[in-house]
């Protein structure tokens, strides 16, 4: 039999979590049958990102740019150490919906509160996530894994990558490779292909557009799967790319963008959904 | 890094179930019985938060043949609140229902999100975007057996 699967936290602490007051400026109200979805997975001791969906009930995206929040974090055994970020709003897709993100120093790992604060009215109910002592890909201060990946050199195209527009320039290089230059490099890890409908495709394509304004950054784009133009192709675990799966990157999730420093060390990494000028940031 | 991942993930989320609206969200969802959550589930306001399992209740009874109980093969359409899995192996994923109920299903082995991964569940976890999802009960655990955009 499985194991039990215990990731959903119900946690009605509108009393004991939700000590808060309102500090966001604005009138951002949320209904107070909105929910909170921590979308990132990959949490661990130290400096995290933290990525945040509000939802209706029925599973709609709230928020905007407009819409002012806070997120609190907190150890759940410890509430006082409870430490509060104005939550940036980041679309996944423009002008359709987005998420907010915000960075927390956690110091310790375990079970901690998130909680979405309103710039007015109650907080929502706490969602709690788990912090790991380690990340589980590598982390912020890592040497990038050495490993190689398909090239336009190496391979045609096409066989390469499922982006149907591909750029060439991200394919110059294997990963090992651009870590290794001496220059910066940005690793895209993601399967336009076989992510149609949300994140994959558009993260790639944002870094797609800003590359040409960093002509000396090497661009790597890594497909999830291996021999998806192989027939009988089925993406799944069996299918892992080398670079992606356990003896490589470890990704337990996609789509990521790594930043890699000259000297082959990760400087930045961004889960799931990045705002293009995070990259921005972190290339300047 | 740590180079396991076998470990549990853990998606936190936060389902105010108590102030769930009743208005219907989900136009195709199908009755579900006997693994489902219920609103009456959440603790109360006093209680520190701890990790609450949803899982479903495991039927004590056995069929005629000794084997676990099965239940005919339902469907029904919800909104991804958590994924517990990685690239690899999806093992978990929970949906929350019209009526703010959860279910958690485990997928069976070799399932695919249409023809795509599985771990295509994560994605609308981010987006809100429903899916549909065919699964039998087998001895108190929902398996999914077909997962796909809801329409």
């Amino acid at each position: 039999m499985r194991a039990p699967f215990v990731a959903l936290v119900l946690c009605a602490m509108t009393a004991a979590c939700g000590n808060t007051e309102s500090a966001t400026s604005g009138d951002t109200q949320l209904p107070p049958q909105a929910i909170t979805v921590v979308a990132n997975t990959d949490i661990a001791v130290g400096e995290g990102r933290l990525l945040v969906a509000i939802a209706e009930s029925d599973g709609s995206r709230l928020g905007s740019p407009a819409d002012a929040i806070a997120i609190e974090v907190a150890p759940a055994d410890q509430p006082e150490l409870r430490q509060r970020s104005e939550g940036v709003f980041t679309w996944t897709i423009e002008d359709v919906f987005g998420l907010y993100r915000a960075e927390f120093v956690f110091d310790r790992p375990g079970i901690w509160n998130v909680t979405v604060v309103p710039a007015s009215g109650r907080p929502l109910e706490p969602t709690l996530i788990q912090v790991r002592d380690d990340t589980v890909a590598p982390g912020v201060g890592d040497r990038a894994p050495a490993v190689a990946t398909p090239t336009a050199v190496t391979g045609v195209l096409e066989e390469i990558t499922t982006d149907p527009e591909p750029d060439k320039r991200f394919y110059e290089l294997s990963l090992d490779q651009a870590s290794k230059s001496g220059a910066t490099t940005v690793a895209v890890f993601s399967t336009p292909a076989f992510c149609r409908t949300a994140t994959c495709g558009p993260m790639l394509d944002q870094v797609k557009v800003l590359a040409p304004a960093y002509p000396e950054v090497n661009f790597v784009h890594v497909e999830i799967y291996s021999g998806f133009n192989e027939p009988g192709f089925v993406p799944d675990g069996d299918h892992l790319a080398p670079a992606v799966g356990a003896t490589g990157w470890n990704l337990p999730s996609e789509p990521w963008v790594f930043v890699i420093d000259e000297a082959g060390v990760i400087s930045h990494r961004f889960e799931g959904v990045m705002d293009p000028a995070e990259l921005v940031a972190a290339l300047s | 890094m740590r180079r396991s991942v076998g470990s549990f993930v853990l998606l936190g989320v936060a389902v105010s179930l108590a102030s769930c609206s009743d208005e219907a969200l989900l136009s195709s969802a199908a009755p579900i019985e006997p693994l489902i959550t219920t609103t009456a589930a959440v603790a109360p306001a006093t209680q520190e938060p701890t990790p609450t399992s949803t899982a479903a209740a495991t039927p004590t009874t056995l069929a005629a043949d000794g084997e676990p109980p099965r239940v005919a093969s339902q469907q029904t359409v919800g909104v991804v609140i958590a994924v517990d899995g990685d690239l690899s192996e999806i093992r978990a994923f929970s949906l929350l229902l019209s009526d703010g109920a959860v279910i958690e299903l485990a997928p069976q082995a070799g399932l695919l999100f249409d023809e795509g991964p599985l771990s295509h569940v994560r994605d609308h976890l981010v987006s809100g975007a429903p899916i549909a999802v065919a699964f039998h009960v087998e001895a108190g655990v929902a398996i999914a057996t077909k997962v796909g955009d809801a329409q």
